[in-house]
C-alpha cells in the first residue's frame, strides 16, 4: 500500500514535472510569438532603419567629401582662426571691458522691453474686455474706464518706444567694437549646418521608435496600418528597391494629390488595412476577405471611385483607355451604368433595314457577325437558323412583306462612273474611318463598319440615299454628309458596288418569298427576349422598354432614353457586390470564387455559368477581358465622402443647374451634318483625334480657315493621328488629314449662308478666349528687322529644328512651320510659347521657360514665315 | 535505446502544443497547406511577372513612347521616324551597352532635365525639366536603362 502510494506520488511528480516543462516551453513560445511571430512589421522596420541608416551615412560621407573638395573645410578652418583672432583682440583691456559692459547694458534694456510688452498685452486685454461690456450695456462708467485704460496703453507704449530708442546707440557701439565677428559667426554656422543637417537626419532615423504606424481616416472608417511595413512609402528617396521598402511610384501624381493622411491606403488599393500579422492577410489574399489588394494595371480602377471624368486625368491613363471599351461595345445599352446615360445607340436604327440589306445577309449576320467581318462589334447570340430567320422576318416586315435579295451578280455598273467613283473615294478619304481589305479605319475609337464586302450587303438605291443624307435614314449616325453632287454620288455607288463585293455572298431570295405571320410573331418575341432594342432603335419596341415601376403607374409608351428599362443587371456597384450574391452556377468548383474571377469569366463566356442566361458573347480577346474587368471592378458603392469626390464637368453643370455646352444657330446644323465632333473636340464635346477647336477663333487666321475647309491639307506630320488611327502599319498612305467634305459649295439648310461662312463666324464669335491676347507686347528698344533676326537666332539656338521643319529641313515631330505666319495668330504663338500644355495637355513640345522678351522675338520671327499663294 | 526515448519525448512535447492549438481553433498543419499551394502560387507569380512589369518601367515606357520615341525610336535605338534625316547628330542609341555604361543615372537625369545642350552636347534634345516632375524623369531613366539590359 505504502509502496503504491509512493509509486503514485512519484507518478504525480513526473506528471507535474512534465507539464511544467510543457508550460514553460509554451510560455516562452507565446512570448516569442507575441513579440516576433505576430509582428513581422518589427523586423521590416528594423531592416528599413538599417537600410536608411546606410543610405543616409553614404549621403553624409559624400557631403563630407564634397565639403572638402569644394574648399568648405578649409574655409571653415580659416574662419575659426579669424574668429579667434578677432575675439582675442577684443579681450584687450579697454575695448574688451567696454564690450562686455555694453552687452550687459543691452541685455538689461532688452529685459525691460520684454516686461513692457507683457504689461502692454495685459492692459490691452483689459481694454478689449471693457469695450465688450460697453458695447453690450452702453453704461458710461465703462466708457470712462476705457478712456483711462487708453491713456495707460499710450504711456506704456511710449515707454516701450523709449526703451527701443535707448538700445539703438548701444547696439551700434557694440557692432563697431565687434567688427566682423557676427559675420564670421554666421558663416561658420552656415558651413556647419551643411553637414549638421545630414548628421541630424541619421540621428533622427536611429531614434525613430519601432511601432505600429497607421493612417486613421474616420469618415471612410479606415485604419490603414500598411505603413507599418511599407515604412518608406512617403519618402522621396528609397533606400532599397525591395518590397516593402520602396517609395510610392510617381509620388508627385498619386500622393501629391492624395495626402495619405487624408485618404489612407486601402480606399484606393483595397486589401485589409488593419491586418498586420501576415503579408497575405494585409494584402487581403485570405478566405472570407472580399477585397484583395489591387495590383498592376488593376490599381487605377480606384480612380473611378471619385473622379467623374478620367479622360486626360494624369495617372489614370490605363483605366481611361480601358473605359473606351465600355463605349465601343455599348455595355450601357443593356446595363444601367452611372455616368453612361444619354449616349447614343451603338447599333443603327433597324426600322427600315428591309430597304437597306439583303435578306440572306441579315440572316447570316444574325448567326455570326464576325463571319462577315472580323472587327464587327455586334456579339454572337447563338441563334439557330430558324431563330435568325424569324428575327430577320420580323425586321423586314416593318418595311415590307417579302424575303428579298438583290441579284448582285447581275447589277450593272458603268465603268466610267466606277473610274470616277474610285477617284472620289480616295479624294474624300473614306478610308480614314472605313476599313477595306485591312486598310484604314480605326476600331478603337471612331467606329465605322468595314466596307470590304458592302457591295453584296446593301442595294444601290439605299446606298445612294444614304450618302446623299445619312441623317435621314439614321438620325444620330456618325456618318457625315459629304457635299457631293448627285452625279458624284452615283459614281461612288457604282464604284462601291463593283469594287467591294463578297464572292461567297448567298442570295437565296432573288425570287422574293412571302413572310409568314407566325414567323414575325416568333421574331418579335425573340427581339423582346434578347433585348435587341437596347442597341438598335426599332418601331414597335418602345412599349417593352417601359420600366415595371412606370407600367404600374399606367405608363405604356415612352421614348425617353433615361426611362428605358435595361435588359441586363445594373452594374453601378458590380465592383463591390458581395461574392455570395454572384451566381457561379456550375463553375462554382472550377474557378476561384472571387468577384474579379467572376467578372472575367462572365466576359469570356457569358452563358457558361448555367442554362437560360441571355447575355451574348462579344468574343473579347483576353486583353480586352482584363481591361474591361478593370473598369467593371471600379464601379463600386465606395461610399466616398464628399470631400473625395471630383465630379465630372457634366455633373458640375447639373449641380449648378447649368445646361451643358450646346452648339447654337447655324453652326449646330453644320455640326449635325458634317459631324465635326467625330474627330475634333469643341468645348468638351467630341473626340480627340484631331486638334481641339475650342479656341480656334483665337488661334487661327480667317483666310487660312477658309482655305483649309475648302481644301484640307496636312498640317501636322501625324505624330498624333498615326498611332491613334492605327494607320502606321499596313499599306495606308503616309499622309492622313481631314476628309474632304467639299465645304463651301452648298448653303446651310434653310439659310442663305455658306457652311464655311457659318464655321468661320462661329469660330470668331464663340470659340475665342481672352487668355489669348489680340496683340503681343511690343519691344521698343530694337527695330523690328533686328527683332526678327534675333528671333531667328533663338530659333536656331534652342534647337527648334529638331522637331519642326522649315521647308524640308528639320524633324517631323511638330507641325511644319514654313507657312505658320499665314496660319496662326501672333497672340496664340505668344501664349503657346509660354505654356503649350495649357492648350493641349499631352503635347510633345516641352516647356522651355522662355522669358516674355524671348517669346516676343520668336513670335515676330515666326510670323514672317509665309508661303505666298500661287 | 536512449536516443529513441528522447526522440519520442520531443515528439510528445511537440504534439501537445499542436493539439492545444487545434483545440484553440487555430489552423493546424499550416506548413502542409502552404506546401500544397506553393506550386500553383509560383506559376501564377511567374505569369504575373510577365504581364505586370514594375510600375516605374511601365510608366517610363508610356512617357518614352509618347515624348522620346519620336526621335529615339520606340525601341530606343535612336531610329525614331520623326527625326529629320538631314539632322546631325543623330539621337542617342540607348541599346548601345558600351555607351550606356558611360552614362550614370545622374548623367541621364541631368541630360533629360536640362536638355542635351546642358551637358555640353548639341541643342537637338530639348530640356524637359519644366515639363516633367522629377519622379517622372526617374521613371524615364529606369526605362531607358532597360534597353541595354
Amino acid at each position: 500500500m505504502a509502496n503504491e502510494n509512493k509509486n503514485s506520488s512519484a507518478y504525480r511528480a513526473y506528471f507535474f514535472a512534465f507539464f511544467s516543462v510543457v508550460l514553460l516551453i509554451l510560455s516562452a513560445w507565446v512570448i516569442w510569438d507575441d513579440e516576433f511571430g505576430l509582428r513581422p512589421w518589427k523586423h521590416y522596420q528594423k531592416e528599413y532603419k538599417s537600410l536608411k541608416h546606410d543610405q543616409l551615412e553614404k549621403e553624409y560621407k559624400q557631403a563630407q567629401l564634397e565639403f572638402h573638395r569644394s574648399g568648405g573645410a578649409k574655409r571653415l578652418a580659416d574662419l575659426k582662426v579669424q574668429l579667434e583672432k578677432a575675439e582675442s583682440a577684443l579681450k584687450g583691456k579697454g575695448a574688451g571691458e567696454k564690450y562686455e559692459q555694453l552687452n550687459r547694458q543691452l541685455e538689461g534694456l532688452q529685459k525691460q522691453a520684454a516686461a513692457n510688452q507683457k504689461q502692454l498685452q495685459t492692459v490691452r486685454g483689459k481694454y478689449l474686455e471693457t469695450e465688450y461690456y460697453f458695447t453690450k450695456t452702453q453704461k458710461p462708467e465703462y466708457k470712462k474706464e476705457m478712456d483711462a485704460l487708453q491713456l495707460q496703453i499710450d504711456s506704456i507704449d511710449n515707454q516701450g518706444k523709449a526703451l527701443q530708442v535707448k538700445q539703438e546707440p548701444i547696439r551700434e557701439t557694440i557692432a563697431q567694437i565687434a567688427g566682423n565677428i557676427p559675420a564670421i559667426k554666421a558663416e561658420i554656422e552656415q558651413l556647419n549646418k551643411m553637414l549638421e543637417e545630414k548628421k541630424e537626419k541619421i540621428a533622427n532615423n536611429d531614434k525613430a521608435p519601432i511601432e505600429i504606424k497607421q493612417f486613421l481616416i474616420k469618415d471612410v472608417d479606415k485604419a490603414d496600418r500598411c505603413v507599418s511595413c511599407h515604412i518608406g512609402i512617403e519618402s522621396s528617396k528609397q533606400p532599397s528597391a525591395r518590397q516593402p521598402y520602396t517609395k510610392h511610384p510617381l509620388t508627385s501624381v498619386y500622393l501629391g494629390h492624395h495626402d495619405p493622411g487624408k485618404f489612407g491606403c486601402t480606399f484606393c488599393h483595397r486589401g485589409q488595412g488593419r491586418a498586420t500579422t501576415t503579408v497575405e492577410k494585409a494584402h487581403g489574399k485570405v478566405k472570407y476577405w472580399d477585397e484583395a489588394m489591387l495590383k498592376g494595371d488593376m490599381t487605377q480602377t480606384a480612380c473611378l471611385n471619385c473622379h467623374g471624368d478620367i479622360k486626360n486625368l494624369r495617372g489614370a491613363e490605363t483605366i481611361s483607355k480601358n473605359t473606351e471599351l465600355v463605349k465601343k461595345y455599348g455595355c450601357y445599352s443593356c446595363h444601367k451604368i452611372p455616368g453612361y446615360e444619354g449616349i447614343g445607340d451603338v447599333g443603327p436604327e433597324l426600322t427600315q433595314v428591309g430597304t437597306k440589306v439583303n435578306y440572306s445577309w441579315a440572316v447570316n449576320w444574325l448567326l455570326d457577325p464576325k463571319k462577315y467581318f472580323s472587327t464587327a462589334r455586334m456579339p454572337k447570340f447563338f441563334f439557330t437558323q430558324d431563330q435568325a430567320e424569324a428575327i430577320a422576318d420580323y425586321l423586314f416586315s416593318m418595311s415590307g412583306s417579302e424575303r428579298r435579295d438583290v441579284d448582285h451578280a447581275n447589277v450593272k455598273n458603268d465603268p466610267k462612273l466606277v473610274e470616277q467613283g474610285k477617284a472620289l473615294w480616295s479624294q474624300a478619304r473614306c478610308n480614314l474611318c472605313h476599313a477595306t481589305g485591312g486598310r484604314g479605319g480605326d476600331h478603337s475609337k471612331v467606329y465605322a463598319p468595314d466596307l470590304s464586302k458592302v457591295g453584296s450587303k446593301v442595294n444601290k438605291t439605299w446606298l445612294f440615299n444614304w450618302i446623299k443624307d445619312p441623317n435621314k435614314y439614321f438620325p444620330g449616325t456618325k456618318m457625315p454628309r459629304f457635299r457631293f453632287t448627285d452625279q458624284e454620288i452615283n459614281a461612288l455607288v457604282d464604284y462601291i458596288s463593283s469594287e467591294y463585293v463578297d464572292e461567297d455572298a448567298e442570295s437565296k431570295y432573288v425570287a422574293p418569298v412571302q413572310i409568314q405571320a407566325a414567323s414575325i410573331k416568333k421574331g418579335k418575341d425573340l427581339v423582346q427576349q434578347y433585348g435587341c432594342y437596347g442597341c438598335h432603335k426599332m418601331r414597335g419596341m418602345e412599349m417593352v422598354q417601359v420600366a415595371p415601376s412606370l407600367k404600374a403607374q399606367g405608363v405604356t409608351f415612352l421614348r425617353s432614353d433615361e426611362m428605358r428599362e435595361k435588359i441586363g443587371t445594373e452594374l453601378s456597384s458590380i465592383g463591390s457586390k458581395p461574392v455570395e450574391l454572384l451566381d457561379f452556377g456550375k463553375l462554382k468548383k472550377s474557378i476561384p470564387n472571387d468577384r474579379l474571377s467572376y467578372i472575367k469569366q462572365k466576359l469570356r463566356d457569358p452563358r457558361g455559368f448555367r442554362l437560360g442566361l441571355r447575355m451574348p458573347n462579344f468574343r473579347l480577346s483576353e486583353t480586352e477581358v482584363n481591361e474591361l474587368a478593370a473598369v467593371l471592378y471600379g464601379f463600386t458603392d465606395s461610399n466616398a465622402p464628399v470631400r473625395f469626390m471630383v465630379p465630372s464637368r457634366q455633373e458640375l453643370d447639373k449641380m449648378a443647374g447649368v445646361q451643358g455646352y450646346k452648339f447654337t444657330g447655324d453652326f449646330a446644323k453644320v455640326i449635325a451634318d458634317v459631324k465635326c465632333t467625330n474627330c475634333h473636340s469643341i468645348k468638351g464635346i467630341g473626340a480627340d483625334y484631331a486638334p481641339d477647336l475650342s479656341l480656334a477663333g483665337s488661334k487661327l487666321q480667317e483666310s487660312w480657315i477658309r482655305n483649309f475647309l475648302a481644301n484640307p491639307d496636312m498640317i501636322r506630320p501625324l505624330l498624333q493621328q498615326m498611332p491613334k488611327l492605327g494607320l502606321s502599319m499596313g499599306k495606308m498612305p503616309a499622309k492622313v488629314t481631314m476628309p474632304k467634305f467639299n465645304l463651301g459649295k452648298q448653303k446651310v439648310e434653310d439659310t442663305n449662308r455658306s457652311d464655311v461662312d457659318v464655321v468661320v463666324n462661329y469660330f470668331q464669335q464663340e470659340l475665342v478666349t481672352s487668355d489669348i491676347p489680340k496683340k503681343i507686347p511690343e519691344i521698343n528698344d530694337v527695330a523690328m528687322t533686328e527683332q526678327i533676326a534675333q528671333g531667328k537666332m533663338l530659333y536656331d539656338a534652342k534647337g527648334c529644328r529638331s522637331c519642326h521643319q522649315l521647308g524640308t529641313d528639320g524633324g517631323a515631330v511638330g507641325p511644319n512651320l514654313s507657312n505658320v505666319g499665314n496660319r496662326l495668330l501672333p497672340g496664340f504663338i505668344f501664349k503657346h510659347l509660354e505654356n503649350s500644355r495649357k492648350f493641349k495637355p499631352d503635347i510633345v513640345e516641352p516647356n522651355y521657360g522662355f522669358t516674355e522678351r524671348e517669346r516676343v522675338l520668336l513670335t515676330n520671327f515666326l510670323m514672317t514665315l509665309k508661303i505666298s499663294a500661287k | 535505446m536512449k536516443t529513441k526515448v528522447t526522440i519520442s519525448k520531443f515528439a510528445l512535447l511537440a504534439a501537445i502544443p499542436a493539439l492545444m492549438l487545434a483545440g484553440c481553433g487555430k489552423q493546424p498543419a499550416k506548413g502542409k497547406a502552404d506546401a500544397k499551394s506553393a506550386g500553383a502560387d509560383s506559376l501564377a507569380a511567374a505569369a504575373e511577372a510577365n504581364t505586370n512589369l514594375p510600375f516605374d518601367i511601365k510608366e517610363g515606357k508610356r512617357l518614352f513612347s509618347h515624348y522620346c520615341g519620336v526621335c529615339h525610336g520606340e525601341s530606343g535605338d535612336g531610329s525614331g521616324q520623326y527625326y529629320g534625316s538631314s539632322l546631325q547628330p543623330t539621337p542617342a542609341n540607348f541599346t548601345d551597352k558600351a555607351f550606356m555604361k558611360t552614362m550614370t543615372d545622374e548623367a541621364l537625369t541631368r541630360s533629360i532635365t536640362g536638355g542635351s545642350a546642358s551637358v555640353g552636347k548639341s541643342n537637338m534634345c530639348p530640356p524637359w525639366g519644366k515639363t516633367f516632375e522629377s519622379d517622372e524623369i526617374e521613371c524615364l531613366v529606369a526605362y531607358i536603362r532597360n534597353f541595354s539590359k
